[in-house]
């Protein structure tokens, strides 16, 4: 079992193989280069194999995101690493306008290339359908320059991994408007932010023909117009914290930064749409991973980064609510696809790790913690 | 429950979290300060010893001196911060800053912060009672309680009776008032009907979910429809906010929803007792009209003035029921 600390949680990794399919991951967030105190591109590997994630899609956080060709480099040199693949994601989109993508995705192709000839799997990647993965790291809610990052994707075979919702109804929001957002005088980000935002989504992947993918759906609207819009080559998920955790949260639990999430945590109503959608199969499950150093939790709640999901207890969390088989299916099977994956992973279990252990879990599992405070 | 005579709660965080009987035993307190405030010498000697810390992360005059008078009122040390010219200023945290003042061991700490919850982070590294006198949008607790003492003050009423009969119209940007969510809470816990209005981009989303009020767009309709208001409760426009297009012009909004001498004439001729409130500092020509701030109706100034007192029982009190929890009992 691995053992950790209350104190200075750490996380061991373990020697014995792991499978080369499993969960599948597309909702990973990491800063590079990183704060001594911040999550290590390492660390994020070893999460994944004790959560039993065996490819998981690495964005990078910040807007704009910085050295994104550096951090690519890094992730390819950890392909296989474990057993898990490392898939960099691009950010085409710096500031205002497109990137110099051709620069970016250099690196990336090279990861792509050492992921392929070190995994203990086939190929991750089918040439043909997907060869590199855009990812947004904020709303683009200018329908030119998201019609021009379709464009690119499309011509490049490139997934867009986008959030749902409209960035301009949502700036400042740490709460879905309504009568908690009222109740605590917290911004609130309406809830028809998320149809504005994947509508102007899916009409551009049609005039495109760009493949989405809509990570972070949080509304029960949101979660049945991307079910009814018969357009294939976009696909969503739902973050684990959506799944777990409603907005009730916040009013049992005052102001806890750790509760705060980005999109906020969705109305009761909506959380029990998105569970339903994830079993119906017409979402996806992705963590939202994040590593939020201690010193941005402690700030004001309209100033403080929203609390971190650990893709180690990722799944474990999730099974009681979803099942094996929908847990399977949701979050290893779907989203391999989304990636241009023929096969169909099966899941395989966290190996080298014991039940989830609160006290002692990652660093950053202030998910896990969260879900453990409220059982209580 | 409150039990002899202390709250039932360690901290005024909110109006919300308080029993009627927290609420009748604050204004009942208040009312004997009112009466010390009245004295040639206005001194007593409740908090002789203790500290009062008065942290202040946002500008304010009234209601930081009127915390500070109240204090020294009760002949309590204060202890003075405020963000400008602080290690604030420099880039330290709320946490860092509590921690720093809580090493001086104050027994009372009086927060006001420009963020939502910024009281529930203190409660984290502060062990002293602590009073929220503004947070972001939040609450305001000690305003709507100056408010409520005020009125029953002017309608000879016990705080046990309450405000019941009575009709309360609050207008202004209640998305954006503390002092509109205290008083929501706190004006019908008291028995009062609360009606508030504004414009469209001025009210929050769930309103009716979470308060006991009626609410209009319209602010004739809020004054003129139904039974006559007995109060009208003005809040005070921010006009930076315009910049970010929740309402239109100065002149826009005083011919909209300020309280014009015109349109508090109607008021008066439905009730010819109608008081006018706001808790300061005023826009003149803007929310209120000037003549009507001046007016014999208006109880602007007994709001300030009401607020030491109310400021004092909520140090005393808070005081008391922190020595209690401290002490198992023993004061």
């Amino acid at each position: 079992m691995t053992t950790t600390s209350s104190k200075t949680p750490s996380i061991t990794p373990s020697t014995t193989p792991a499978p080369s399919s499993g969960y599948c991951d597309l909702g990973a967030h990491i800063r590079f280069p990183r704060a001594p105190d911040e999550e290590s591109i390492n660390d994020l590997v070893r999460a994944a194999r004790r959560g039993g994630i065996a490819t998981v899609v690495v964005g990078v956080s910040g807007q704009p995101p910085v050295d994104n060709a550096r951090f690519q480099a890094a992730c390819a040199a950890l392909q296989g690493k474990d057993g898990v693949r490392v898939i960099p994601a691009v950010c085409p989109v710096q500031g205002g306008g497109l990137a110099d993508v051709a620069s970016i995705e250099r690196p990336a192709a090279w990861a792509s290339s050492a992921a392929s000839s070190s995994a203990t799997s086939s190929s991750w990647l089918v040439p043909d359908e997907v060869r590199f993965v855009y990812r947004l790291p904020a709303p683009v809610d200018d329908a030119v320059l998201l019609r021009r990052v379709a464009e690119t994707a499309r011509a490049r075979h490139a997934l867009v991994i986008t959030p749902s919702f409209d960035g301009a109804l949502a700036a400042g929001a740490v709460a879905v408007e309504g009568a908690v957002a009222t109740r605590l005088g917290l911004p609130g980000l309406p809830e028809a932010a998320e149809v504005i935002g994947l509508t102007r989504i899916l009409s551009i992947a049609k005039l495109t023909g760009a493949r989405f993918h809509v990570a972070g759906v949080f509304t029960a609207e949101g979660a049945a117009l991307l079910a009814s819009s018969g357009n294939e080559r976009v696909t969503g998920s739902a973050f684990a914290a959506h799944l777990l955790l409603d907005e009730t949260a916040l009013l049992s639990r005052r102001y806890d930064t750790r509760y705060l999430r980005q999109p906020p945590l969705p109305t009761a109503a909506s959380r029990q749409a998105l569970i339903a959608a994830v079993k119906a199969g017409t979402l996806l499950v992705s963590s939202g991973h994040a590593h939020v150093p201690r010193r941005e939790r402690d700030l004001e709640p309209i100033r403080a980064t929203p609390g971190g999901t650990a893709l180690s207890s990722t799944a474990r969390l999730l099974r009681p609510i979803l099942g094996d088989d929908v847990l399977d299916r949701a979050f290893g099977a779907g989203p391999t696809r989304c990636l241009g994956d023929a096969k169909t992973p099966r899941r395989s279990p966290p190996t080298g790790v014991g039940p989830f252990d609160g006290q002692g879990g990652d660093v950053n599992d202030d998910l896990g913690r969260c879900v453990q405070e409220l059982a209580r | 429950m409150t039990t002899k005579g202390v709250l039932s709660v360690p901290h005024l965080m909110g109006i919300e979290g308080l029993t009627r009987d927290d609420a009748t035993l604050l204004l009942d307190t208040a009312r004997s300060f009112i009466e010390v405030n009245t004295r040639q010498l206005k001194k007593v000697p409740a908090l002789r010893g203790r500290l009062v810390a008065l942290m202040f992360f946002e500008n304010s005059t009234r209601t930081r001196l009127s915390f500070e008078l109240a204090a020294k009122r009760l002949s309590a040390d204060t202890l003075s911060f405020s963000s400008s010219g602080s290690s604030v200023s420099k880039g330290e945290t709320l946490l860092d800053t509590a921690a720093n003042i809580e090493a001086m061991k104050p027994d009372l700490v009086v927060v006001r912060h420009e963020a939502s919850g910024a009281p529930w982070m203190l409660e984290r590294v502060m062990s002293g009672a602590i009073a929220n006198a503004g947070d972001g949008n939040h609450e305001h607790p000690t305003q709507a309680l100056l408010d409520a003492m005020t009125l029953l003050h002017r309608w000879q009423r016990l705080p046990k009776d309450g405000l019941l009969g009575k009709t309360v119209c609050i207008v202004g940007d209640i998305s954006r008032s503390r002092v509109a969510r205290s008083n929501m809470l706190l004006l019908p816990m008291l028995g009062a009907k609360v009606r508030v209005a504004g414009p469209a981009t001025m009210l929050p989303a769930g309103l009716t979910d979470v308060y006991d009020v009626e609410v209009f767009d319209d602010v004739d309709e809020a004054l003129f429809s139904g039974p006559a208001v007995d109060a009208v409760m003005m809040l005070r426009i921010q006009k930076e906010r315009a910049a970010r297009a929740v309402m239109g012009s100065d002149d826009d909004y005083a011919v909209g929803y300020g309280l014009t001498k015109d349109r508090f004439t109607r008021v008066l001729s439905r009730n010819a007792d109608a008081l006018v409130m706001h808790p300061g500092p005023m826009n003149r020509g803007v929310e209120i009209d000037a003549e009507v701030a001046d007016s014999p109706q208006s109880v602007i100034l007994e709001q300030t003035e009401t607020g030491v007192a109310v400021r004092m029982a909520v140090l005393y009190l808070l005081a008391l029921g922190h020595s209690r929890g401290v002490d198992g009992g023993a004061a």
